[in-house]
């Protein structure tokens, strides 16, 4: 009784004292150490079930206590250690499992991440939440405890789902006859090739796209590269997906793990952490309230815009959809939503690793926490720690030639609020803001500080003709009225179109032999990109939610918008700036850091004395009007690296939300010879 | 205006150079059509950036290069040599960055460049014949690889 009103106090004291609804550090009233152990908050967590991060000592006994019970083929439900078994004795517990099962292939690995202490208690949902916390955390072999808490789909329930034959017009809004393939509904995929005003939507802009036409006749697609959808299960079944499917090469269809990954049976196109067992996208399900709040075709939606068949003849096109011939990039299906379940941290964090033992080295993830929820890298770091120890694993696995790790790609949230929502806000990750085709900022988009890039996301307000506001990709015909295809909007789906340039890139990268580093490819994504603020000085824009203000948006949507050409032309080579002897210059860097190079803010720009004595600088070159000043005295060439923030004009530090580094190195070739169309002699 | 009329007589110049050369008053003792590839600029290995440059008998030039750009880059033009200074003019009537002192070494196959600018630039170029792939690649200089205006 004294500890429930206790935890009554804690409960006030929290929402008094903090913003971060997940986070009990500023005020927690347990006493030390049980309350460090203790990450986050019971705030919207799972009934029944705690994460447990045992320390060292601890784990030998678990191990045992594991393969007891696997023999027995029955459940753990004791941990084989004296203390920890009192303390879970009163929990009724039904399952003591690893929260990363062993993959005999990938467990060094696992274990030098310490990823093998995390455990999942599973017990009766009528025992208090809070008070089984306490209760482990006061076990001595116990490190951590985290509660099982739910991340959400970006905003379920505001897509604007549309069947594709709901579209009104057959005006297309794609200069699709530039493109190279035969799908013939690419026509109305603007957000590839956007084909400027049309009679439906006089607001279309020219060159709001991802400059896909551009890109494709240079690269389309690897079956090398694998891209994690984590998300709703992907239909693998669709004709405009199936050939782009990841297939686990020791895994057949018969009730068993062939391959031993981990115990996931039928895993044969990734796997569904929420049943623990065969993906799913069928799942309709309706609330108590009768809303819908089952499976709604996102995880499809969102795999059809990174992959699906290009030059097939069928349906739509995929960023990364290859040319018909087999190629295209792969989809592994890595369910964390199931039928109105799932998007707990125990699935998400399962899934993420999951995609590192089996060959992703790109993570879509089009889900997080509401914006404002978490405000700082530490809280969520402190908050969510079995996601970060999965995502840094996810990074930290090489899995593609091209890059030396995995690349994480988050939406930004669709409250049409500022600041970007976490997880995609924390500055290890990429965040992604949605605009329409009128190059304008989406209604719902959230922006601000942790917002990175930009990318079409759609907007049903700028037109009454879906095909012109919203975003067409594949859907399960099950939920669709029959059919194959839909149109749907959300930074949900501004995600995958920037999964898709990356997956893009790295195709292309490897057509090249060319490698990078997760910065450096990090560094060249974003930077990637056509100017939005230009568009953002002045004036309004009406929309379903009311009248935006621009000026609100400008440096809040990230460095700009994504163009897949960008992307190929810096992985093909990094060209040299050339520079004049003997005057002092503005140069543009452009070439560098993307077409909005004038309005990035930059932080450092660094030159070695030793580079500076090449070319003989003796004022160290700066940074103005968003352009490298120099003045070189002598002809040479030498080295410089300039950084710069991917999103606002601060950067985020482990207390204050704000943009990601980005740097860039190149060569300055200083000339006295110097010719008007830039020829050699 | 003034650069203008600048750059014509420069143009005609070299014409006339041209002209004389083709008369079969082979003014150069020194022998440097042929294909070269720089391979050394004012004293390092050029890691950063490539250049071709082609003398062809006729007195027109090509030069393939990769500085600015991403891919090669190809320019021609006419040049002329009055057995000192080898001088020259781009198709669009943009003439050199400089003059240059020609010196061939006793193989006939390294060639050293010297602009005439305040700081001198030297290149040194062995000859080479142009890769193919280079040749069938490259961008000429008027146009964009970018086949797509991006009216942004």
């Amino acid at each position: 009784m004294i500890t429930k009103k206790w935890l009554l106090c804690a409960a006030i004291l929290l929402t008094a004292c903090t913003n971060d609804a997940f986070d009990r550090s500023e005020a927690n009233p347990l006493p030390e150490p049980v309350a460090r152990k203790i990450v986050n908050t019971s705030a919207d967590a799972v009934e029944g079930s705690l994460l447990v991060y045992f320390d060292d000592a601890a784990i030998a006994d678990l191990e045992a206590a594991q393969t007891i019970a696997t023999r027995a083929a029955v459940p753990a439900t004791r941990a084989g250690i004296a203390t920890v078994d009192e303390a879970l004795e009163p929990l009724s517990v039904h399952a003591l499992r690893r929260l990363f099962p062993c993959n005999p292939r990938t467990e060094e690995r696992t274990r030098a991440a310490g990823l093998h202490k995390w455990y999942v208690v599973d017990f009766a949902a009528e025992v208090d939440l809070d008070e089984a916390a306490i209760r482990l955390a006061k076990v001595a072999e116990v490190e951590r405890i985290q509660f099982n808490t739910r991340m959400h789909k970006t905003n379920a329930g505001d897509y604007h789902i549309r069947p594709l034959k709901a579209a009104a017009t057959v005006e297309p809004t794609t200069r699709a006859a530039a493109a190279p393939f035969n799908d013939p509904h690419l026509s109305r995929q603007w957000h590839y090739i956007n084909a400027g005003p049309t009679q439906n939507c006089p607001t279309h802009r020219l060159g709001a796209d991802i400059h896909a036409d551009a890109a494709w006749p240079i690269a389309a697609g690897n079956p090398k590269v694998v891209v994690a959808v984590v998300d709703e299960g992907v239909k693998y079944t669709h004709p405009d997906l199936a050939a782009n499917m990841w297939t686990n090469p020791g895994e057949q269809q018969n009730g068993k793990d062939d391959d031993g990954n981990g115990g996931y049976v039928d895993d044969l196109h990734g796997y569904n952490f929420v049943t623990r067992g065969a993906i799913s996208w069928d799942k309709g399900e309706v609330n108590d309230k009768g809303e819908q709040v089952g499976d709604s075709g996102h995880g499809t939606h969102i795999a059809g815009t990174i992959a699906a068949v290009n030059n097939n003849g069928t349906g739509v096109c995929g960023i990364a959809g290859g040319t018909g011939k087999n190629d295209g990039v792969r989809i592994m299906s890595c369910q964390i939503f199931s039928g109105g379940r799932g998007g707990t941290t125990d699935v998400i964090a399962e899934a993420i690793k999951y995609a590192a033992d089996n060959g992703a080295s790109i993570l879509s993830c089009s889900f997080g926490l509401k914006s404002g929820d978490v405000l700082s890298d530490e809280a969520y770091d402190r908050s969510f720690r079995a996601e970060i120890d999965a995502v840094e694993y996810f990074i930290g696995t090489k899995n593609c030639e091209a890059v030396d790790g995995g690349i994480v790609i988050y939406a930004a949230g669709n409250e049409g609020k500022t600041p970007c929502c976490y997880p995609g806000a924390h500055s290890n990750y990429i965040a992604v803001t949605s605009i329409s085709g009128d190059m304008l900022p989406a209604y719902y988009t959230n922006y601000g500080p942790g917002s990175n890039i930009a990318a079409p996301g759609g907007d049903y307000s700028i037109s009454t003709d879906y095909a012109s506001s919203l975003i067409l990709s594949t859907m399960p015909s099950e939920l669709n009225e029959g059919d194959d295809y839909a149109f749907m909007q959300g930074t949900s789906m501004a995600c995958p179109h920037v999964t898709g340039v990356a997956a893009l890139g790295l195709s292309y990268a490897l057509d090249c032999g060319k490698t990078f580093t997760v910065d450096q490819f990090k560094s060249m994504l974003l930077t990637s990109v056509n100017d939005l603020d230009g568009y953002l000085e002045s004036g309004t824009k009406k929309t379903a939610a009311g009248t935006l203000t621009l000026r609100d948006y400008r440096k809040q949507m990230g460095t700009g918008l994504i163009d897949a050409y960008q992307l190929l032309m810096q992985i093909e080579g990094t060209p040299c700036l050339r520079a004049k002897v003997g005057t002092l210059q503005l140069l543009p860097l452009t070439n560098y850091f993307g077409k909005s190079a004038t309005n990035l803010t930059y932080t450092t720009v660094e030159m070695a004395q030793e580079e500076m004595d090449k070319l003989g600088i003796t004022e160290r070159p700066t940074i103005a009007y968003g352009k490298l000043r120099i003045q070189c005295t002598k002809p040479g060439v030498a080295r410089i690296t300039v950084r710069a923030i991917a999103g606002g004009d601060k950067l985020g530090t482990d207390t204050t939300m704000g943009g990601m580094e980005i740097s860039k190195e190149f060569a300055i070739i200083a000339r006295s010879v110097q010719t008007e169309n830039g020829g050699w002699l | 205006m003034k650069r203008k009329i600048m750059q014509l007589v420069a143009a005609f110049a070299v014409l006339l150079l041209a002209g004389c050369g083709s008369s079969g008053d082979d003014a150069p003792a020194i022998r440097f059509t042929g294909e070269w590839h720089l391979t050394q600029w004012n004293g390092a290995a050029p890691t950063e950036f490539d250049a071709y440059v082609v003398f062809n008998e006729d007195r027109t030039f090509a030069i393939y290069q990769q500085i600015e750009q991403i891919g090669y880059q190809s320019f021609s033009g006419r040049w002329a040599y009055d057995g000192k200074l080898l001088t020259g003019i781009y198709d669009d009537a943009i003439p050199w960055g400089s003059d240059y002192e020609v010196v061939l070494d006793e193989t006939g196959d390294v060639l050293t460049l010297t602009s005439q600018t305040s700081i001198g630039e030297v290149s040194v170029y062995r000859r080479t014949t142009v890769p193919e792939e280079i040749k069938g690649s490259a961008i000429p200089s008027t146009a964009s690889r970018t086949e797509q205006p991006r009216l942004l």
